[in-house]
């Protein structure tokens, strides 16, 4: 470097300065005219060669931007896709309600797609084409038949023949959108309908297929029009529109002015008519749905009329393009009158260009503005379930690709399932705080709903305003468990050999470990229980038993089995923790449930199934995945016991909810001072976990049985569910129980209530009722016609 | 080697599913009939069921599923074979041949360790289907 400066100052020093010979010889008046041209000519020069340099600058911006990728499209998010075939549960009211939520319109003559009619309990339907992951579906167009809540027939209504799987097109739920919330769909120039862009034309920019990108009449007409403003159009051309949207600010100065116009000529000069034209549609932006931004025609379409561009009607068309000069100020829906007349002011445009008959004028005037009812497209739909869907996504997405390509992304929401959970949440969080007499707005809550055998997430509750996008209690609402660690406890115990009627002491007992304060846990009820049958002191939630025989079998056994269900957390190693003074989210509890309603095999929870491409080439699956993590024998016991919480224990209550004979295996928690309430249960089909607390962490004066049960309750009393009925393993023997004491019986063999019980851990002495003869009779006739 | 290896793991995918097919049986669901336990009638879904090895075509849309997912591995097509098996799992998420045809495309994969969890999975619903069982059971020792 040095050396580089020494050079640099030797070539300095030698440099010599010119010189000017200082000439003050008078000139005459023509030699001075002469000498003021000349200075003129190089100043128009120099500002020529500027203007030169700044348009090539601009020529090359103009074209980097314009070839790159032109706009940024949002990833689309779509729910569960709705599946109909023979024998699928269905109830009338749950179609009816998802072809209401897919916008589908009902008619008497089914013609087109998007259409039903309903006869009796049949229903007619054309199903819209779909580009799903698997398969680009053709538009279907079938009848169903639905009774008592079953789909009985199923077949196309051309051909009459039976139809073995049809599928819905999927409802969007939102999407995850570029920076300023900007929404659009893209649309071919090609596709779109005659009259839009005559509409377009006329109104905007009737010479635009004359000029070279701007459109000296037009500038001359609107400084007129600042006299006499009874025109239509403004000065500037659709290229310099597209222009000053693409890349300029909308600052109004004449440096900006001056700019834009140079851009559109280089523009055209560039593109052709078509390119520009394509363009200028997608960019257009066409209104606000609450912090989205509708851009685009295609979109706009769909959102204003609830259909696609391609169907809209002349007078449809003449709205949208008349909004274009205020998208706000013209909206349809909240000033319609303002609305209708700017499009008919575009009628008459058209008409007085002659590029309308005066029959299709008349017609389209007198029509109404036909704008279809908000949708709910927003993407605060369910601000909850789409933070997990997020969350999962940028595993594997970087976030500006998620914001920009438009990729489709296909979950499992089940929004019926979500809107049932929604209302009750509300409804049961407002009821309890009138029945308990707690301050209005005290309680919060949250809910979690998933598939048992595949671990996809049907629903997600954040808290009771579930449109409110902030703080997401059921992911990140990390709160003390209390008793809903039990079942990995007395899971731990079962697989040490334990019965579930073997003895168990509940009475006092303290806890002395050095270093700690000693541990001296309590009852719910305050009393102790003595000598008490283990499934008995599960379903009754005692603490002090289930303290002393967690300390027996060792903390850190347990807390490796919350682990192996499937919580990926540290847990703490104190005694304590047996009682549920871990924190866990309820995202992470029905995470732990899952593993034992899937019959002890852990299945880590999806929320997305797929994801496309913008055009719908499959970028990736998130596959089904099982991994088993406890013996189907032991499995098997614990959810028997956890099903006594429910028929016999603390969460009794539900059957007020929900039918017994769903066999509900469940469990109630509740923590210090009644600061959380909860309930995790499943059926034969579906998981749910609720929680309700304060945010503030105050007392909320509930049980997990008076709060989170009756939430559960509510909610899942709706939802269609299946009996709980594992599949009971080889090795696992049922044998008669005294309900009363809770243990085994070992003469009264009839005796009707019976728990399982894992064979191999059995003792001589407890075998009496298996060598029964009932019992030998019954295996006899199993043995014979089981061969 | 590798490609020996894929095309011998496609040929007895093929096989397996042809077998899948042919014995399709889809398991009777005893979803609608209630049943509490504590009784001994609780029992293993399934499990009273006698096994058959004549094709009774229940839900032909799951039989359709899994044809597809069978025509989809043939070709290689594991991501969309797999796709096809998981739609024909949630309309019948405890039938033990969808939950097999998975393992046996994540076989073809090399995906041994998933192979094998998924066909844990299927023996859990096989129930008293003495052949099936003995094929899954079979398929897990093959697995190195």
């Amino acid at each position: 470097m040095p050396n580089t400066r020494n050079s640099h100052s030797s070539s300095k020093s030698q440099r010599k300065p010119k010189s000017k010979k200082a000439t003050k010889n008078s000139v005459p008046p023509s030699g001075r005219l002469a000498r003021w041209l000349r200075i003129l000519a190089i100043v128009f020069f120099v500002c020529l060669c500027a203007l030169l340099a700044y348009s090539v600058y601009l020529n090359q911006w103009v074209v980097e931007k314009f070839e790159g990728k032109r706009f940024s499209l949002p990833a689309r998010v779509f729910a569960r896709p709705m599946e109909i075939f023979g024998g699928a549960t269905l109830s009338a009211d749950a179609l009816e309600e998802e072809l209401q939520r897919l916008r589908y319109r009902q008619v008497n003559v089914v013609d087109g797609v998007g259409q039903y009619r309903i006869r009796g309990n049949e229903y007619e339907l054309m199903i819209r084409p779909f580009h799903f992951w698997d398969e680009k579906q053709a538009a279907q167009h079938i009848v169903l038949v639905i009774r008592n809540g079953r789909v009985t027939k199923v077949e196309s209504a051309t051909t009459g023949e039976n139809v073995a799987l049809a599928r819905l097109d999927p409802y969007m739920i939102g999407g995850i959108f570029p920076g300023g919330g900007e929404d659009r769909e893209l649309i071919r120039i090609a596709d779109v309908p005659r009259d839009v862009i005559n509409a377009l034309i006329a109104v905007e920019d009737k010479r635009f297929f004359d000029h070279h990108g701007v459109d000296p009449k037009a500038i001359l007409r609107a400084v007129s029009s600042l006299f006499f403003a009874d025109r239509v159009q403004g000065g500037s051309t659709i290229t310099q529109q597209l222009v000053k949207n693409f890349f300029l600010t909308s600052e109004r100065t004449v440096q900006r002015k001056v700019t834009e116009m140079i851009m559109a000529v280089l523009l055209e000069y560039h593109y052709s008519k078509a390119d520009i034209l394509e363009t200028y549609i997608n960019e257009v932006f066409l209104g606000q749905d609450g912090d989205r931004a509708i851009h685009g025609l295609a979109l706009a379409s769909q959102f204003y009329f609830a259909k696609d561009l391609e169907h809209i009607k002349l007078q449809e068309a003449a709205l949208l393009i008349g909004m274009l000069k205020g998208p706000n100020y013209y909206n349809p829906r909240r000033n319609p009158e303002r609305a209708l007349k700017r499009r008919n002011l575009v009628l008459q445009e058209m008409f007085d260009q002659g590029v309308i008959t005066e029959q299709a004028f008349a017609s389209a005037k007198s029509s109404s503005l036909g704008v279809s009812a908000k949708p709910n497209l927003g993407q605060s739909l369910y601000p909850a379930f789409m933070q997990l869907v997020v969350r999962q996504l940028t595993q594997d997405y970087r976030e500006e690709d998620l914001r920009s390509e438009g990729l489709r992304i296909f979950t499992s929401l089940d929004p019926h399932i979500q809107h049932i959970a929604e209302q009750g949440v509300q409804r049961r969080l407002n009821t309890l705080e009138k029945a308990y007499k707690l301050k209005s707005g005290l309680l919060e809550a949250a809910m979690v709903v998933a598939d048992v055998n595949s671990g996809e997430v049907s629903a997600v509750v954040g808290g009771r305003k579930p449109r409110y996008k902030g703080f997401n209690r059921a992911l990140d609402a990390s709160r003390q468990i209390g008793s809903l660690i039990k079942p990995a406890l007395y899971l731990t115990a079962l697989e040490q050999g334990y019965s579930l009627t073997s003895p168990l002491d509940d009475s006092e007992f303290v806890w002395q470990e050095r270093g700690t304060e000693d541990w001296k846990p309590q009852n719910y009820d305050g009393t102790y229980h003595g000598r008490v049958a283990l499934w008995q002191a599960f379903a009754n939630s005692y603490n002090v038993a289930a303290a002393r025989l967690g300390t027996e079998l060792g903390v850190d056994k347990v807390m490796r089995s919350v682990q192996r269900l499937g919580v990926d957390k540290t847990l703490p190693g104190y005694a304590s923790g047996l009682l549920g003074t871990v924190h866990l989210t309820p995202f992470e509890v029905a995470q732990m449930y899952a593993s034992f309603a899937s019959g002890g095999f852990k299945t880590p929870f999806r929320a997305i199934r797929d994801v496309t491409t913008k055009s719908g080439e499959p970028l990736n699956r998130y596959n089904v995945k099982v991994e088993p993590v406890i013996d189907p024998k032991i499995n098997y016991l614990t959810v028997v016991a956890m099903q006594q919480v429910v028929k016999h224990g603390t969460a009794k209550s539900l059957s007020r909810y929900v039918n017994p004979e769903f066999a509900i295996a469940g469990k109630t928690g509740t923590t210090d001072d009644s600061r959380d309430s909860w309930f995790a249960g499943f059926s034969g089909n579906l998981l749910a976990v609720t929680w309700i607390g304060n945010d503030a962490n105050q007392s909320i004066r509930l049980t997990g049985a008076t709060g989170a049960l009756t939430v559960w309750g509510e909610v899942m009393q709706h939802i269609n569910m299946q009996a709980l009925d594992l599949p009971k393993p080889e090795g696992v023997v049922m044998l008669p129980v005294d309900l009363q004491s809770g243990f085994l019986h070992t003469e009264n063999c009839d005796e009707a209530f019976k728990l399982p019980f894992v064979l191999a851990f059995l003792q001589e002495s407890d075998q009496a009722c298996l060598n029964h003869k009932d019992n030998k009779i019954k295996r006899w006739f199993k043995k014979i016609f089981n061969n | 080697m590798a490609p020996m290896k894929k095309l011998t793991n496609t040929l007895l995918l093929i096989l397996v599913a042809g077998f899948l097919i042919s014995c399709s049986s889809t398991p009777q669901h005893t979803d609608s009939t209630i049943e509490m336990p504590g009784s001994e009638d609780s029992t293993v879904q399934g499990t009273d069921e006698s096994d058959t090895s004549e094709p009774r075509m229940e839900n032909q849309a799951v039989v359709n599923l899994l044809e597809q997912g069978q025509y989809h591995a043939r070709y290689g097509e594991y991501a969309l074979a797999k796709s096809k098996l998981e739609r024909a799992l949630r309309i019948e998420p405890r039938n033990p041949f969808i939950w097999y045809a998975l393992a046996q495309v994540n076989y073809a994969e090399d995906h041994y360790a998933e192979a094998k969890n998924l066909a844990h999975r299927a023996l859990s619903f096989a129930g008293s289907r003495q052949p099936l069982k003995q094929k899954i059971e079979e398929f897990i020792r093959s697995l190195p």
